[in-house]
């Protein structure tokens, strides 16, 4: 079993401290020695500055090419750049997989091929005065460098991809009616096919930048507005539901940005009431349909998480039903009610059946941020400004004091 | 060992990919320009700068912003047939389906992108990079024409930008192996 580094220096020194009180015999602390061999804490640290050092030598190589760009004749910067490009992933592919190399600098070459492909692309871009914006040069960069990853399966080389799909979607649209249906498919496309690749390198950092971009590309870009938001965070809490306790690398970001997701979609519903523009209906229906599917499926295969499961969905029907009401205190009477039922179905869920202390502290802090609102919501416009800062720190304050206690009282049971 | 093998073949297989699409990336600007048939234009540059990869001017054209019958989808494909007009060629029709050309005149294929107001029409040849600190003085010209090929299904790329009598981009340089372009005085 794999456990973290900082564990693994620990259980060490335990297992040798138990040796020494004669609490397990001299053999039985070299079998379990064995059975958890000692790692470096250096080793990430090496990593990561070989990388740095990779990055700066693209960044800089293309930068030279970039600013003698006029004193150079355009065959002699392919020439080089091609050359460039042959000449690291070579070099990767010795480093990392011939015998008795050195597998992070290897992985370092392969993440600078990557990124002279990438320059590559921009500097043909620039010698045929292709568009500035250039979607697809993004989405060209993420194809090549997204291929390497998956055949080397070096995470870095995958985390460099899920950074490329992030400016790739949070790329400059302007506004959603820019976008025609195939924009709309290939982000859809994108999104799926980045989680694919994330479950397939068993990678968690690659699918916490996927799902946060596609995430802020749902809130910002898609104009779904908040009601995508809260399908897509109901459509990715299905997931965590239904791969919890498998030790897989999604589930944290997929417990994590699918609660947040859908909870910060109903507050902001109670604090704007609706105030969003006209909704883009194809990724309102993507989203909707994402959220039905992954429901539905937990509903047909999962017995135990129905409860979760219908929770889900009650709030989906509910809010499509108080989302077409046009009486504005009814609409806001309801979406304080969603969301307090929300929240409180997810305390009480963390609590008693996910045993997550990580999603009981996700409702507690959404509980601060409702009262902080709604507290702006009320006394904003009624109260001198003095008392209203003198006045709403105090209740925070107490409000904390009162939330910790409970919180750790509510971990305590969890614990017992 | 073989899974090493295996590894090293998709590798190459990936790096084959990389080149594949950086080729694929060339070939069509080469071939419009070294095959498509020359038409110019009068242009009107706009904000040029581009903080990553230097000067360059973006380009405005009358037939950016054309009325577009029948109306296209968005990102639809558009069709703009253009007719010699003295020394400059001018837009004629616009349509999203190709128009029927009438003796001398060419077509040039383009994209529609949805706005506030009706559609851009977008055809790749929006804007041209130039030699560092002569966007601003580009920016500023009173009398900035293009020289574009076009091929026969329409894609467009810019062959020449002249500031009067002044070349400031000329794409026969691309392919030269040592580069004739001065920068502006």
């Amino acid at each position: 079993m794999s456990i973290p580094t900082k564990l693994n220096v620990a259980l060490a020194k335990e297992i040798e401290s138990w040796a020494k009180e004669s609490i397990i015999s001299d053999e039985q602390a070299k079998v379990l020695l064995a059975r958890y061999p000692a790692k470096h804490g250096g080793a990430h640290a090496i990593t990561l500055v070989t990388i740095i050092g990779a990055v700066l030598v693209g960044l800089g190589t293309l930068l030279y090419i970039g600013a003698n760009w006029t004193g150079m004749a355009t065959i002699w910067k392919l020439t080089i750049i091609a050359t460039a490009i042959v000449a690291s992933h070579a070099a990767g592919w010795i480093f990392k997989f011939e015998p008795g190399n050195r597998p992070k600098l290897g992985t370092a070459f392969l993440l600078l091929g990557s990124l002279f492909y990438g320059g590559a692309i921009w500097l043909i871009a620039q010698i045929f005065n292709i568009d500035v914006q250039f979607p697809n040069g993004l989405l060209l960069w993420l194809i090549g460098t997204a291929a390497c990853a998956l055949t080397t399966r070096s995470v870095p080389l995958g985390i460099l991809a899920s950074v490329i799909f992030s400016l790739w979607t949070m790329q400059d649209l302007s506004n959603w009616s820019h976008y025609s249906s195939n924009d709309s498919m290939q982000r859809i496309i994108g999104i799926a096919a980045g989680l694919g690749a994330a479950w397939f390198m068993r990678s968690q950092a690659m699918a916490w930048i996927i799902l946060l971009a596609s995430s802020a590309w749902v809130a910002f870009e898609s104009g779904c507005y908040a009601p995508g938001v809260l399908f897509w965070g109901i459509a990715l809490f299905g997931g965590y539901l239904a791969i919890q306790n498998k030790d897989l690398p999604l589930e944290s970001p997929l417990k994590y940005v699918g609660s947040c997701s859908a909870l910060a979609a109903l507050l902001s519903v109670t604090c704007n009431r609706m105030n969003w523009g006209e909704i883009n209906q194809t990724h309102y229906a993507a989203t909707l349909g994402a959220a039905l599917v992954v429901h539905g499926l937990l509903l047909y295969k999962r017995k135990d998480v129905r409860r979760e499961t219908l929770g889900c969905l009650a709030i989906i029907a509910c809010f499509i039903l108080v989302q077409n009401n046009y009486n504005e205190t009814v609409r806001a009477i309801a979406f304080n009610a969603m969301l307090l039922a929300s929240l409180f179905a997810l305390a009480a869920t963390a609590l008693q059946k996910l045993h997550s202390p990580g999603l009981l502290n996700t409702a507690l802090a959404f509980v601060v941020f409702d009262i902080i609102c709604r507290y702006f919501d009320i006394f904003f416009s009624m109260m001198d400004r003095s008392m209203f800062f003198i006045l709403g720190g105090i209740i925070l304050m107490v409000g904390g004091a009162l939330a910790e206690k409970g919180r750790r009282q509510l971990l305590g049971s969890m614990e017992s | 060992m073989t899974t090493t093998r295996n590894t090293k073949g998709m590798l190459v297989a990936a790096v084959c990919l990389q080149f594949s699409i950086l080729i694929g990336l060339t070939v069509q600007p080469v071939m419009t320009l070294t095959t498509g048939k020359v038409v110019t234009l009068k242009t009107l540059p706009v904000d040029p700068y581009d903080m990553f990869r230097g000067d360059y001017v973006r380009l405005r054209y009358d037939m950016s912003n054309m009325q577009v019958t029948p109306a296209p989808k968005n990102g639809g494909a558009v069709y703009v047939a253009l007719t010699p007009d003295g020394e400059y060629w001018k837009a004629r029709s616009a349509s999203s389906e190709k128009p029927v050309l009438r003796e001398g005149e060419i077509c040039i294929k383009g994209i529609a992108k949805k706005t506030y107001n009706g559609f851009d029409l977008h055809f790749g040849i929006e804007q041209v990079y130039v030699p560092e600190k002569t966007g601003k003085k580009i920016e500023q010209a009173k009398a900035l024409s293009v020289a574009l090929a076009v091929d026969n299904n329409g894609n467009a790329a810019i062959k020449k930008v002249v500031n009067g009598s002044e070349t400031v981009y000329d794409a026969d340089n691309i392919l030269n192996l040592s580069p004739q372009l001065r920068p502006l005085r």
